[in-house]
């Protein structure tokens, strides 16, 4: 009997997939599936950003009739921008060589290197951000050992020193992919003409690399120049772009606003492009050779020291700091802050309620992005839209490039029209809009490495859409789908610009935007601060190893 | 290695050949062993400085660079004065006839274009020592044959010393001046073309270079000036005698030292049927069984009493007896002995 209703059940399963086969099979369905994912991208990531400036842009003027406003605003644009270029130029004279040493040395240290690199990632940037402030500007930080209150206190070099820190990896992780997939013959072939490895690097691989160096620049530069919660905690009387904003949001008129806002987007997105464009033509010095200097900055000695002073910037400039926030949240576990938490109060209730509405933020967008972000993937990797996808393929990528918090206040004004949505459901849309890429980007890359030829035998063998979809790519991409899922969940978890934007009540408040109100505000004790930022740490960690350990079942 | 010499190293794929010569030129280290490059130990000198030109498998031409660049590549890295360099760059280029795409990008290259900028790569850099690892084996089998010859006629003319890489006999054959023959990382033998293939001392050499029948024979006693050996029942006179004892032995021959005829009553003849017939242009290759079970490769050279052979025909095999070579049973049993795995 139970045999019988399994059979049946089959049954019923196979004929639903033939009649969702046969459906797929239909031009106008495959059409509707592509355009609900392209009506998807332009009604909701990226016109509502663009319509909320362009629709503001009159205010802009105002900011005119306020001279000490309109210079203030500009120094931090010109800040970000300073900032992003520095923090993207020293994180590359610093991660290359680490990502060198992990993928040549054959040192055992090498895997230990390699899973601390991770470490900045792990950590939410606001989280980074107090860690970071902690180490270097508070005197149970690393300002004891020079018995000073504070060795660097909050301001432009603490920015640069967190932002070099949470772009490190970036650079290192696009590096040793790059390194991985480098053939090393170039290399080898130029060392048997004669070259010392130095010239070898510098007038072969660096060049043959200068792809991948540029792309990763440009996601450092990214990063530094969209970050809000953690430069917001260790600005200090320093402004860029974000921390005008996220300061000034609810004291001064939208004017001020949407012009930092209109001037960051644009100028990020021509700045990019621009890279994008020129940097492909830029020349590595390889016209002249030094062969005497070379083979000293070859030799052993030059090479250990090399590797020993990458190492110690990294341990000491990315490690320790996003370490070091273990100790008060240690302590902050034994002073009886915890007991405090469990017994309840309304800050408490708070940061619980908080935390729900991010992970039920960072769930809700990372389910949208991966169902309409899926198509659109495709529509890139396989080139459907012709030339156009190139194109399509450029707007993708604008919200990345974007200061999110200039993306957050386009989105407020944007959803503030439409004054019937739930404000809950316009921080999801913000959240959605500043993740798209990361999915479809990741995405695309996956599919791309999929051959073509494999989809074309599987519809040569009578296999329709439906069925190719479910057989053939998204078996071969499952994984990069959960890691594009995870990335955009992490990404929305730890988003605090445009969630500060977008917020109209506190009762919206995201996890990352209370703790860094909590800090900055000082509306909670250090030891609060520490324990609230030590949950945030793990319960995102938890929610990572979980989120691991299915992808990895699922692998098997 | 003598000096000016082209020695080509054959074996089959994974027996070390590309490991050897990359000890050779640093690329590798050995784990144990000296190497001598003008009697000087080079285990501790760098890639760069043991001045020897490398030619790629995969060519590795430099992408970013013109054909020009590349070639002038190892006097840059030196910082010699490229003007100082120019009549050597010159002459290269003169003989391999590169001048029209010394402006040209690697990528857009013919295979054999590729090939031509690789070695004139290695040469310019001033190496005396040129070691090429199967620098033909991704070009059209024309093309290879036309660039063999190219590069023997170079490396004789500019008077330097070379080690070829190859898993072509036939290109080894025809440009060594002595050919080293590998197996599971061990040089097996040394010799010229004509001595591996007419005389080798080993029968994995006997069997890789070239094609050859093996039989399996006991030794039934000597007889003048040579021996008398059991073939499974065919009886074989070899006028030379054993360096060896024991009893059991193995015969080697080579498929065109064996004359296949129709006439019966012929001495010592093997009578058997023809099984198979392959064309292979310039000659037919037979597989004849024998009346007790022996199978037999013979190779005749295209010509019309060879045409007209007939699979089934009844023949008699005459194994020239010169040409007969006589090896003791190995051990480890002949299919081992000669397995190329």
């Amino acid at each position: 009997m139970r045999r019988q209703r399994a059979i049946a059940s089959e049954n019923v399963r196979l004929r639903l997939i033939r009649k969702i086969d046969d459906f797929s099979a239909k031009n106008l369905v495959k059409c509707a599936v592509y355009a609900s994912s392209i009506i998807f991208f332009f009604t909701l990531i990226l016109i509502p950003p663009i319509a909320g400036i362009l629709e503001n842009i009159g205010k802009l003027k105002t900011i005119y009739y306020d001279p000490s406003l309109l210079t203030s605003a500009n120094l931090a644009i010109i800040n970000s921008f300073t900032m992003a270029f520095t923090v993207a130029t020293l994180d590359l004279i610093a991660a290359l060589p680490l990502a060198w040493f992990i993928v040549r040395s054959k040192m055992k240290i090498v895997n230990f290197i390699d899973v601390l690199v991770d470490i900045p990632f792990l950590i939410p940037t606001a989280a980074l951000g107090y860690s970071s402030l902690l180490f270097w500007s508070s005197q149970d930080g690393i300002s004891r050992i020079f018995g000073m209150e504070t060795l660097i206190p909050p301001g432009f070099a603490l920015v640069l020193l967190l932002h070099f820190a949470f772009s490190y990896p970036v650079i290192v992780r696009v590096m040793v992919g790059e390194l991985l997939t480098y053939r090393e013959v170039y290399e080898v072939a130029a060392r048997t003409l004669g070259a010392q490895p130095f010239t070898a690097v510098r007038t072969i691989t660096l060049p043959l690399l200068k792809p991948g160096i540029i792309v990763s620049f440009l996601l450092a530069f990214a990063r530094s120049l969209s970050e809000t919660g953690a430069t917001v905690i260790a600005a200090g009387n320093f402004e860029n772009g974000p921390v005008f904003i996220f300061k000034n949001i609810d004291k001064v008129g939208e004017g001020a606003l949407v012009y930092v806002s209109s001037v960051l987007i644009l100028a990020s997105t021509i700045i990019f492009f621009l890279i994008k464009l020129l940097a492909p033509s830029l020349k590595f010095p390889i016209k002249r050779a030094f062969p005497s200097i070379e083979r000293k900055l070859s030799s052993y000695e030059v090479v250990k020291f090399r590797d020993g002073a990458t190492i110690l910037v990294f341990l000491i400039i990315v490690v320790a700091p996003s370490l070091f926030i273990a100790l008060p949240v240690l302590s902050a576990l034994l002073d009886g802050t915890v007991n405090e938490m469990v017994a309840g109060s309304e800050l408490w209730n708070v940061f619980w309620r908080s935390m729900l509405i991010s992970y039920a933020v960072g769930s809700i967008s990372t389910l949208m992005n991966v169902v309409f972000g899926l198509p659109a993937a495709v529509l890139i990797a396989r080139r459907k839209l012709g030339r156009a996808t190139s194109i399509f393929k450029a707007l993708v990528s604008i919200p990345i490039i974007v200061p999110s918090i200039a993306l957050g206040v386009s989105l407020k004004f944007f959803w503030g029209k439409y004054g019937f949505i739930p404000e809950f459901w316009v921080i999801v849309f913000s959240h959605t809009t500043i993740t798209y890429t990361y999915f479809v980007e990741s995405m695309s890359a996956a599919i791309e490495g999929i051959p073509v030829e494999m989809e074309d035998v599987a519809g040569t063998l009578g296999a329709k859409p439906f069925t190719i979809f479910r057989r053939i790519t998204l078996p071969l991409t499952k994984y990069a789908v959960f890691s594009g899922a995870i990335l955009v969940f992490t990404r929305a978890l730890g988003e605090t610009g445009a969630a500060k934007a977008v917020v109209r009540t506190k009762e919206f408040q995201t996890l990352p935007v209370l703790l860094v109100d909590w800090i900055i505000n000082k509306r909670a004790t250090s030891s609060q601060s520490a324990l609230g930022i030590g949950l945030y740490i793990i319960s995102a960690f938890l929610v990572l190893l979980a989120l691991r350990f299915i992808i990895r079942e699922r692998r098997r | 290695m003598e000096d000016k010499e082209y020695l080509c190293i054959i074996g089959p794929s994974g027996c070390g050949k590309t490991t050897l010569i990359k000890c050779i030129a640093g690329i590798i280290k050995p784990d144990e062993g000296e190497i001598y490059i003008d009697d000087r130990i080079v285990n501790d000198t760098p890639i760069q400085d043991r001045g020897i030109g490398y030619v790629f498998q995969e060519i590795a031409l430099f992408p970013h660079m013109s054909v020009y660049d590349n070639i002038c590549y190892g006097p840059f890295v030196k910082g010699l004065d490229i003007s100082s360099a120019k009549n050597l760059i010159n002459e290269i280029l003169n003989m391999l006839e590169l001048w029209d795409r010394v402006k040209d990008p690697p990528s857009i290259l013919s295979g054999g274009a590729q090939q031509k900028t690789a070695v004139a790569r290695a040469l310019t850099s001033g190496s005396r020592l040129l070691i090429l690892d199967e620098p033909l084996g991704s070009l059209d089998a024309k093309v290879r044959r036309v660039l063999r010859y190219e590069l023997r006629r170079l490396v004789k003319d500019l008077g330097l010393t070379a080690i070829h890489v190859t898993h072509d006999q036939e290109e080894a054959m025809s440009i060594a001046d002595r050919i080293v023959v590998m197996r599971s990382g061990e040089i097996v033998e040394i010799g010229t073309p004509l001595e591996l293939y007419l005389r080798p001392k080993n029968l994995f050499t006997a069997h890789f270079v070239g094609e050859a029948n093996f039989f399996i024979g006991d030794l039934l006693g000597e007889e003048d000036e040579g021996v008398k050996i059991d073939v499974n029942g065919n009886i074989l006179y070899i006028p030379c005698k054993p360096s060896f004892e024991g009893k059991k032995v193995v015969l080697a021959i080579r498929p065109e030292f064996i004359i296949m005829k129709k006439t019966n009553g012929l001495k010592d003849a093997w009578r058997g049927m023809i099984e198979k017939i392959t064309f292979l242009g310039s000659s037919l290759r037979f597989e004849v069984c024998t009346e007790n079970d022996i199978m037999v490769i013979v190779k005749n050279p295209f010509s019309s009493e060879a045409l007209g052979w007939r699979v089934g025909d009844r023949v008699n095999l005459v194994l020239s007896r010169d040409s007969l070579l006589l090896y003791p049973y190995p051990k480890e049993g002949l299919e081992k002995a000669i397995s190329i795995e």
